[in-house]
C-alpha cells in the first residue's frame, strides 16, 4: 500500500506539474492577448504597468487577471521544481533541462533588468555635451538650497512617493527650516490663469488633460505649499515650467522642482555632429546618427552612434533614438536623442536563446532522424 | 447626334492604334525614381493602372489586351483618347449611384471611362473628401470604394496633365531665353503627377521632375544640357503628331536617361525588374498549384502512381516558380526574403509547401502531398489579393530603425517560418477533424494516429522556429533600442504563437489532449498565427503597424468564421460519436482525454 504524500510533497508536486505548467501558459495567453487588444485605447506605458506590475487587476472587459510578474514568477518555480529538480533524467531529456534552463536564464535575466536597470533618454544639440540622462516616465521633486561658495544641497521627493489622487503628504527633512506638502497630483495637464478662486495659485489652476498617447508625453503638475512658522506659501509644479519656484526662508534661498528623474553619467557627452538622411523624394528616414566626443577621467574618445549600432561603454549603452527639431529648416540647430540604458542582463536574452536553441535541437533533431528511419523501415516492410 | 456618335468612333479608333513595339520597350525599360528606389517606368505604369483597374493590363476598345506602359504612353501622350478608354473598375454600382450617374450603369461591377465619370467629378471628389474624414475600419464598402474611385480618378488627370507643358511646345525656349515667368510654370505644372524623369547630373541622390527642372531654372539655376536636351524630347514627343519624330525623340530621351543612371549605377537591375514583372511568378505559380491540387483530388478518386508523380511534378514547379519569385525581390533589393507583409506571404507559402512535400517525402501516406497545391494555391491567392488591396510597389526600401540585413535574416526569417509551420500543422488538423466529420477511413485508427503524429511534429517544428525567432526579435530590440522586450503588438503576436504552442505540448505530455484534442489544438494554433500575422496590424498601434486594410479584415474574418465552423462540427461529431460509444467501466469517466 502507497503511502500517503506529505503536504510538501503534494505542494511540489503541483508546482512541478504539467497542469500548472499548461494552465499557466493558457493564462499568460488571455493576459497577452487583452494587453494587445487595450494597446488600441491605451498607452502602451500605462497597458504594461496594469498587465504586468498588478498581483491581480480586471481588465477593460471585467475580466480579472493575475499580473504577468506574478505568472512569470510561478512559471519560474514550474520550471525549475517540474522541469529540472524532479524531471526524469535520462538522455532522452537532455534536450529539455537544457530549454529549461534556457527559459529559466531568461526569466532571471528580466528579473535583473525589472529590479536594477534604469531607461532613459539625453537630448543634446549640436555642440553642447550633457552629463546625465533622464527618466521617461518617473518625475521627482526637488528642493535645491544654495549655499555659500556656489555649493548646493538637493532633498529629493522621488516619484513612487508623491501623492496620487486627492491624497497630499508633508515632507520634511533635517536642517531643512519648512515642511513641504505636497497635494493634487496630475499626471497629464497644463496650467492656465483663472479668475481668482479658491483653487487658483497666483491666478492660475492645473487643467488636467488626457493621457497622451505616449506615456513619456505627460507632463505632470503638482500643487507644492511651503510652510514653516511664519511662512506659509502656495505654487504650483508643472514639468514644463521654465523655471523652478523660488522662495527665501529664514534668508535661505530655496527652490523647488518638478522635474524628470535623472540618472549621473560617468563621462561626458558632447554632440559634435548630428547626420541625417531620407530616401529620395520621400520622407522616410534612411539613415541618421551621431558622432559624438566622450570624455571621461579628461580622455577624449570619438564615437559614431546610428541606428542598430550603438555605444557601450562604462555599463551605459547609447542608442541613436531621435532627432528634433521635428520641423527644422535647412541651418536650423538640430538635436539628437539617444536612449540611454543601464541593464547589468544586457547580454542575459542571447545567452538564453544559445541555450534554449542547443536544447530544442538536441531533443528534435533525433526525434526527427528517429522518425525518418522509423517510417523508412514501415515502407521496407 | 449623328456627329457625336462619328467622333466617339473616331475617338476609339485613335485610341485603338498600336504603340510601336520598339517604342513600348524603350519606355518600360525608361529608368524613374519612385518612393525613393529607381525603378522601371513599367513598374509605375503597373501599379498606377492596378488602382483604376484593378489589372495589370486593361482592354483597349477592340478588346485587346494593352501593357501597362502601353496604358501609361497612352495618358501621357494621348490623353484624349485615355479619356475614352474603360480602365476604372467600379465594384459596386451603388457608387454611382452615390455620385449621381445613374444614367450610365450597365452591371453591377464594370468598368468606365474617364469621360463617362467625368460629370460627376465634382461629387465624387466632394463625398470622397467627406468619407476620407471616417477611420478606416469604420467606413462602408461603398465609402471606402468611393474613396478609391477619387483618388484613380485625380491620378488619372495628375498623369494626362504631366506634359501638358510639352504639348505647348515652347518651353524649353523659354527657359532657355528667360521668358519663362513662375506663372507660365503654375500653369503648366499645377496639379500634375509629380514623375521624377531626370536623373541628377550633380551626384545628387534625389531624381528630377520636370517641375523640378523648371522651378529650379526660375531660381537662377538653370537645368544641365543634358537635361535640357531630354527636356526637349519631351516636348518633342507631347507636341508631335508624327511617328517617326516620336520614336527619334523617345529613343534620345531614353539613351540619355539610360546613360546618366548607368553613370551612377543605378540601371543595372533596371532590365531584371523588368523581366521580374513579365515572368509574373506568382501568378504562375498559382497556375501550377491549382494543378497540382487538381491531379492530387483525381488520385484520390483513381490511385494512380503516375498521376501522383505528375501532381508531384505540379506542386514542385509551382514552388519553382515561388521560389524564384523571392529571389529575384532578395536581388532587385538587395535584401534578404521578407521584408513587409507582401513578403511574409510569399515566404510562408513556399516554406509550408517545401515542409509538405517533406512530409511527404518522408511518410509517403498523401497527406503532405495534398497540403502542398492547398497552401500554395492559398498562398498565392492571398498574394494576389493583398497586392491588389495595396495597389502600391511591393519592392519598398526599409526605415532606418529596420536597415539591418543580418537581422531580417535571422529573427524575421524564423519567426515566418514559425508562423508556415504553425499554418501547416493547422492544416493537417483539418485533415484530421474532416476526416472524422466525413468518415474518411472510418475505423482505420493507424489512420489518424499517424495524421495526430504529423500534427504533432510539425508543431514541434513550428515552436522551434517561434521560440528562436521570438527571442531573436527580443535580443534585436535590446542590441538596437535598449529593450528587450516591450509588449509591442507585434511581438505580443509571436508570444501568442510560442504560449498556444506550449499550452498544447504541456497539455499532451499531461494527458489532457489526445490525437483529436492535439488536431483541434493545432486548428485554434492556427487561428492564433492568423491572428499575430495580421490581425494586430489592424489594431493601427506599435512599432510594427502596417495600417488598417479594409479588405485584410474581411479575409480574417471569413476565415475565422470558416475556422469556428469546423471546430463546431468537430464538437458536434464527437458528441455524436461518444453518445453512440458503449459507456466506459466506472472510474474511467473523469477528465476523459480528447
Amino acid at each position: 500500500m502507497k503511502e500517503p504524500k506529505s503536504p510538501l510533497s503534494l505542494v511540489l508536486g503541483f508546482l512541478g506539474s504539467y497542469t500548472l505548467a499548461w494552465m499557466i501558459f493558457l493564462v499568460l495567453f488571455a493576459l497577452t492577448f487583452f494587453g494587445t487588444l487595450e494597446q488600441a485605447h491605451a498607452s502602451l506605458q500605462d497597458v504594461r504597468t496594469k498587465y504586468f506590475d498588478s498581483p491581480i487587476f480586471l481588465t477593460e472587459w471585467g475580466i480579472p487577471l493575475p499580473g504577468a510578474s506574478f505568472l512569470l514568477g510561478l512559471l519560474f518555480l514550474n520550471l525549475v521544481v517540474g522541469g529540472m529538480i524532479r524531471m526524469r533524467r535520462t538522455w532522452s531529456r537532455v534536450g529539455i533541462f537544457v530549454i529549461h534552463i534556457g527559459i529559466a536564464f531568461l526569466l532571471l535575466s528580466g528579473l535583473v533588468e525589472g529590479l536594477t536597470s534604469k531607461k532613459g533618454s539625453m537630448a543634446v544639440y549640436e555642440g553642447e555635451t550633457s552629463t546625465e540622462f533622464k527618466s521617461y516616465y518617473d518625475w521627482d521633486v526637488s528642493i535645491l538650497e544654495q549655499l555659500p561658495e556656489g555649493r548646493e544641497r538637493v532633498y529629493t521627493i522621488p516619484y513612487e512617493r508623491l501623492p496620487r489622487g486627492a491624497k497630499s503628504a508633508v515632507f520634511r527633512a533635517d536642517g531643512l527650516p519648512f515642511e513641504l506638502e505636497l497635494s493634487g497630483f496630475l499626471r497629464n495637464c497644463r496650467p492656465q490663469p483663472v479668475q481668482q478662486g479658491s483653487d487658483a495659485v497666483e491666478g492660475l489652476v492645473f487643467r488636467e488633460l488626457p493621457p497622451a498617447e505616449e506615456a513619456e508625453n505627460n507632463v505632470p503638475g503638482i500643487t507644492a505649499k511651503v510652510i514653516s512658522k511664519d511662512v506659509r506659501r502656495e505654487a504650483l509644479l508643472w514639468g514644463f515650467q521654465q523655471a523652478p519656484y523660488a522662495t527665501t526662508i529664514d534668508g535661505r534661498r530655496f527652490a523647488v522642482d518638478l522635474h524628470r528623474r535623472a540618472w549621473p553619467l560617468p563621462y561626458s557627452v558632447t554632440l559634435r555632429k548630428f547626420t541625417h538622411e531620407e530616401h529620395p523624394g520621400t520622407n522616410m528616414p534612411r539613415f541618421f546618427s551621431s558622432d559624438i566626443t566622450r570624455v571621461q577621467n579628461n580622455v577624449a574618445t570619438d564615437v559614431h552612434i546610428s541606428m542598430n549600432d550603438p555605444m557601450r561603454h562604462g555599463g551605459y549603452i547609447f542608442f541613436q533614438s531621435a532627432w528634433g527639431p521635428p520641423n527644422a529648416v535647412p541651418g536650423q540647430p538640430l538635436y539628437s536623442v539617444f536612449s540611454v540604458v543601464e541593464n547589468p542582463a544586457d547580454h542575459g536574452p542571447l545567452v538564453a536563446l544559445i541555450i534554449v536553441a542547443i536544447g530544442l535541437l538536441t531533443h528534435f533533431i533525433p526525434k526527427l532522424v528517429a522518425h525518418v528511419e522509423a517510417e523508412a523501415a514501415r515502407r521496407r516492410a | 447626334m449623328r456627329y457625336l456618335s462619328f467622333l466617339l468612333l473616331f475617338a476609339a479608333t485613335a485610341s485603338a492604334t498600336p504603340w510601336d513595339e520598339k517604342t513600348v520597350d524603350l519606355f518600360t525599360h525608361l529608368p524613374v525614381q519612385d518612393a525613393g528606389r529607381v525603378k522601371p517606368l513599367s513598374t509605375v505604369a503597373s501599379y498606377a493602372l492596378l488602382r483604376m483597374n484593378h489589372q495589370r493590363t486593361f482592354r483597349d476598345a477592340e478588346k485587346k489586351s494593352r501593357s501597362p506602359t502601353e496604358w501609361l504612353l497612352e495618358v501621357l501622350f494621348r490623353p484624349d483618347e485615355a479619356r475614352q478608354e474603360k480602365f476604372f473598375l467600379v465594384e459596386n454600382s451603388a457608387v454611382l449611384d452615390a455620385v449621381g450617374l445613374t444614367d450610365v450603369v450597365r452591371q453591377r461591377r464594370d468598368r468606365y471611362s474617364y469621360e463617362e465619370l467625368a460629370p460627376a467629378r465634382g461629387r465624387l471628389m466632394q463625398l470622397a473628401h467627406d468619407y476620407d474624414q471616417i477611420k478606416a475600419q469604420d467606413r462602408t464598402p461603398v465609402q471606402s470604394e468611393l474613396i478609391d474611385l477619387g483618388q484613380a480618378f485625380l491620378e488619372f488627370e495628375r498623369y494626362a496633365q504631366l506634359l501638358d507643358f510639352g504639348r505647348s511646345g515652347d518651353v524649353v525656349k523659354k527657359l532657355e531665353d528667360g521668358s519663362l515667368s513662375g506663372q507660365d510654370a503654375v500653369r503648366l505644372f499645377d496639379g500634375s503627377v509629380a514623375l521624377a524623369l531626370f536623373p541628377p547630373v550633380d551626384g545628387s541622390d534625389a531624381w528630377l521632375t520636370p517641375q523640378d527642372l523648371v522651378s529650379l531654372a526660375l531660381a537662377g539655376h538653370p537645368p544641365a544640357p543634358e537635361h535640357v536636351a531630354m527636356l526637349e524630347a519631351l516636348e518633342r514627343m507631347a507636341s508631335s503628331g508624327d511617328e517617326t519624330t516620336f520614336r527619334e525623340a523617345a529613343a534620345e530621351f531614353y539613351g540619355r536617361s539610360r546613360q546618366i543612371a548607368t553613370t551612377r549605377g543605378e540601371y543595372r537591375k533596371i532590365p531584371l525588374e523588368v523581366s521580374y514583372y513579365k515572368l509574373d511568378a506568382f501568378t504562375k505559380g498559382l497556375v501550377f498549384y491549382i494543378l497540382g491540387f487538381v491531379l492530387v483530388a483525381v488520385t484520390w478518386l483513381w490511385p494512380n502512381a503516375w498521376l501522383k508523380r505528375a501532381a508531384i511534378a505540379a506542386t514542385a514547379t509551382g514552388l519553382a516558380f515561388n521560389a524564384t519569385g523571392i529571389v529575384l525581390r532578395c536581388i532587385l533589393l538587395g535584401r534578404p526574403p521578407v521584408l513587409n507583409l507582401y513578403d511574409t506571404i510569399l515566404f510562408i507559402t513556399a516554406v509550408g509547401v517545401l515542409s509538405s512535400l517533406v512530409i511527404e517525402f518522408i511518410n509517403r501516406r498523401g497527406i503532405g502531398l495534398a497540403a502542398a497545391p492547398i497552401l500554395g494555391s492559398l498562398g498565392m491567392f492571398i498574394s494576389n489579393r493583398f497586392e491588389l488591396i495595396e495597389s502600391r510597389d511591393t519592392l519598398r526600401l526599409l526605415q532606418a530603425v529596420l536597415d539591418t540585413n543580418f537581422w531580417l535574416a535571422t529573427h524575421v526569417v524564423c519567426i515566418t517560418i514559425g508562423y508556415s509551420a504553425g499554418l501547416l500543422a493547422s492544416a493537417i488538423g483539418h485533415v484530421y477533424v474532416i476526416g472524422r466529420i466525413v468518415g474518411l477511413k472510418r475505423g482505420n485508427k493507424s489512420f489518424y494516429r499517424n495524421i495526430a503524429r504529423m500534427v504533432y511534429g510539425t508543431l514541434c517544428f513550428a515552436l522551434l522556429f517561434s521560440v528562436v525567432g521570438t527571442i531573436l526579435g527580443g535580443i534585436w530590440a535590446n542590441y538596437s533600442w535598449g529593450r528587450f522586450w516591450g509588449w509591442d503588438p507585434k511581438e505580443n503576436g509571436a508570444l501568442l504563437i510560442v504560449l498556444a504552442q506550449l499550452a498544447l505540448i504541456h497539455a499532451k505530455l499531461d494527458g489532457r489532449l489526445r490525437d483529436l484534442g492535439v488536431s483541434v489544438a493545432s486548428i485554434l494554433v492556427g487561428g492564433v498565427v492568423s491572428w499575430s500575422w495580421w490581425g494586430v496590424n489592424l489594431l493601427g498601434v506599435g512599432l510594427h503597424s502596417y495600417g488598417f486594410t479594409g479588405g485584410v479584415w474581411t479575409g480574417l474574418i471569413t476565415f475565422w468564421s470558416i475556422e469556428g465552423l469546423v471546430l463546431f462540427a468537430t464538437l458536434v461529431s464527437w458528441l455524436v460519436s461518444r453518445s453512440a460509444a458503449t459507456p466506459p467501466e466506472s472510474g474511467a469517466t473523469e477528465a476523459n482525454p480528447v
